[in-house]
């Protein structure tokens, strides 16, 4: 063997062993994710209270006609941020993501929303060409601090979309710049979000996003989850075109349900099911209720039920509905309709359970403003025994 | 941005290769004059150049996919070429690195945009069986003499570095820029000999030497 080729295979063996080498570079702990422990809190029956809801519409933003697409996050005890994009259009140049924030205190309301980012701060804080933004998702630990994915495209409609996080340490008073993630090897394109993430236990998000060029699939991002060789990776729980846009409801600490809008023919809400904490999953299966290609909600309620919000129809968005599971999303019961008007559009809903252990449904009303629905359990309970099994 | 230096190299090579080519009516290797050195300089200027509120680069990089570490290699050898200086790879060399980006591409793109259930891209993230296939493939090519496990051993280097954007190490071992390139040479490489010996093309090629080529 010539010296040179010694060397060589020298350096190759020390390349690989940087590599594998636990406890260097970018904070390589040990192994990757999938799969990923959810912390999901023992259920806790909640204490017997009146029935409570309270409807509100919030303000779209200065000069703003369309929103589309919102997300809540308490970001301290009792208080609420709400964000949505809004413009003269949807995928307008002019469509920036707003904030609104809501104080805990009783009787307090929304503030005046404010925008966090336009195509141009996108353009400047990514330093590439940005055409325009939108899906943003707020989320939180509750200590103060507010995250913010959304996406951006620069050609194209939204399949053409990647995703960017910034985040806020004081309540969405000053952001870092975004940074953009890059989840896919094909010009890190069709990477969208707009469902609620579930955190991992010990730190880190499990994010449902999903895929829509060409195939439209759910998939998952492990976003900061302390095991992970990155800070953001991804899985996919199926590919294919039969389900994406999902909604991920965790069971336990490695059991989980996903519920994804239709992709194809069949108009019907279609379930996945992973017993590993996400390393297999059940291929895609029908739940039972309908779905015109809408968006979902979904999530896990105190007490160890599932709540979703969904169009309960095959075709339109002209209602919108609550559901609830009782056995991890076997069968559903129908509960209040929380909106209803022949020809209307009601999409996008994003649910959350906060603290004092009340729900929040935000939603797309007609295009023209984003309405805040507040409900405890007694209500929602109430709207179960009046309504359709 | 990381990695944009690296999108900014490669914009001012292609230019340069561009320029070169129409100025030497294609032919390598290129001459080596003060002109040529000077538009190299240029070249790799003008992805710099701001154009409403973006440098060039910037604008493309809202298109681009990046740049992995082969396509750079190529485009250094092609420039060195161009310049008249000796190149960095032989041709069957270039042919590895050619069949490389074509494999890793068709096991990559079909499968990120769903086909079937099996994600390859998410192995490049961890601690994947990728790293140990690619890094004995880099072993035995630099081994054997073959310059391109070089250009696999810089890749795991880059990757380590974080010299681009994507934390992926897929996205330091091919782009889909790349994986065009290298189908189109593949299939000039297969169109030209078999135009050139239509029985014995591909046989003949196969039992040929590394070493034998030069």
């Amino acid at each position: 063997m010539k010296t040179p080729s010694v060397v060589a295979v020298v350096a190759a063996v020390l390349a690989m062993g940087l590599h594998l080498w636990p406890g260097t570079g970018k904070g390589i702990r040990g192994r990757t994710v999938p799969p990923a422990t959810w912390a999901v809190p023992a259920p806790v029956q909640i204490p017997a209270a009146p029935a409570f809801v309270r409807e509100e519409l919030l303000e779209p933003g200065p000069g703003v006609a369309s929103v589309h697409v919102a997300s809540l996050a308490e970001f301290a005890p009792g208080r609420l941020a709400a964000c949505w994009y809004g413009g003269s259009k949807e995928g307008a140049r002019d469509v920036g993501i707003y904030l609104t924030v809501r104080d805990g205190a009783p009787g307090s309301h929304w503030s005046p929303p404010t925008a966090v980012v336009f195509a141009q701060t996108a353009e400047r804080e990514l330093q590439r060409y940005v055409k325009k933004v939108g899906n943003p998702l707020l989320f939180s630990d509750g200590q103060g601090q507010l995250q913010l994915l959304f996406v951006s495209i620069a050609a194209g409609g939204w399949s053409g979309s990647s995703l960017n996080l910034r985040r806020s340490p004081d309540a969405g008073k000053t952001w870092s710049p975004s940074r953009r993630l890059v989840l896919s090897p094909f010009y890190n394109v069709s990477e969208l979000v707009k469902n609620a993430p579930i955190p991992v236990e010990g730190g880190g998000w499990c994010v449902p996003i999903y895929h829509e060029m060409i195939g439209k699939f759910p998939e998952l991002l492990w976003l900061g989850v302390p095991d992970a060789l990155t800070t953001a990776v991804r899985s996919r729980p199926f590919g294919g075109r039969t389900a994406f846009q999902p909604a991920l409801v965790p069971l336990g600490a490695r059991r989980a349900l996903l519920l994804c809008r239709t992709a194809g023919d069949r108009t019907e809400l279609f379930g996945s099911r992973t017993e590993d904490g996400g390393v297999h999953w059940s291929s895609p299966a029908l739940v039972g209720l309908p779905n015109s290609g809408s968006g979902i909600a979904a999530i896990r309620m105190s007490d160890g039920r599932i709540l979703l919000a969904f169009n309960d129809t095959q075709s339109g968005r002209d209602n919108l509905r609550l559901a609830v599971s009782a056995d991890e999303g076997v069968t559903w019961r129908r509960a209040a309709t929380v909106a209803s008007e022949p020809g209307a559009d009601y999409s996008s809903p994003y649910l959350l359970q906060t603290r004092d252990g009340r729900f929040h449904l935000v939603f797309t009303w007609k295009r023209l403003a984003i309405r805040h629905v507040e409900f405890n359990t007694a209500w929602l309970d109430a709207s179960m025994k009046e309504g359709t099994p | 941005m990381t990695g944009l230096w690296l999108l900014q190299g490669l914009m001012g090579l292609g230019l340069f290769l561009v320029i070169q080519a129409v100025r030497q009516g294609g032919r390598l290797p290129g001459r080596s004059s003060a002109i040529s050195w000077v538009l190299l300089g240029g070249c790799l200027l003008v992805p710099r150049i701001p154009v409403g509120g973006l440098s060039l680069a910037q604008w493309v990089a809202g298109f681009s996919p990046g740049c992995s570490i082969p396509l750079l290699a190529v485009a250094a050898h092609a420039a060195i070429r161009a310049l008249g200086g000796p190149p960095l790879f032989r041709p069957q060399e270039l042919q590895s690195l050619w069949i490389l980006g074509v494999v890793l591409g068709v096991v990559l793109y079909p499968a990120s945009l769903g086909w079937g259930t099996w994600d390859p891209y998410a192995e490049g993230w961890g601690r994947s069986w990728i790293f140990l296939v690619l890094g004995v493939v880099a072993a035995v090519f630099l081994l054997l003499g073959v310059r391109s496990g070089y250009v696999l051993l810089a890749a795991i280097l880059a990757w380590r570095l974080g010299a681009l954007e994507s934390t992926n190490y897929w996205d330091y071992l091919v782009d889909p820029q790349f994986f065009l390139i290298a189908l189109i040479c593949l299939a000039m490489g297969a169109f030209a000999r078999a135009r050139a010996n239509p029985a014995a093309a591909a046989g003949s090629e196969a039992k040929k030497p590394l070493n034998a080529v030069g």
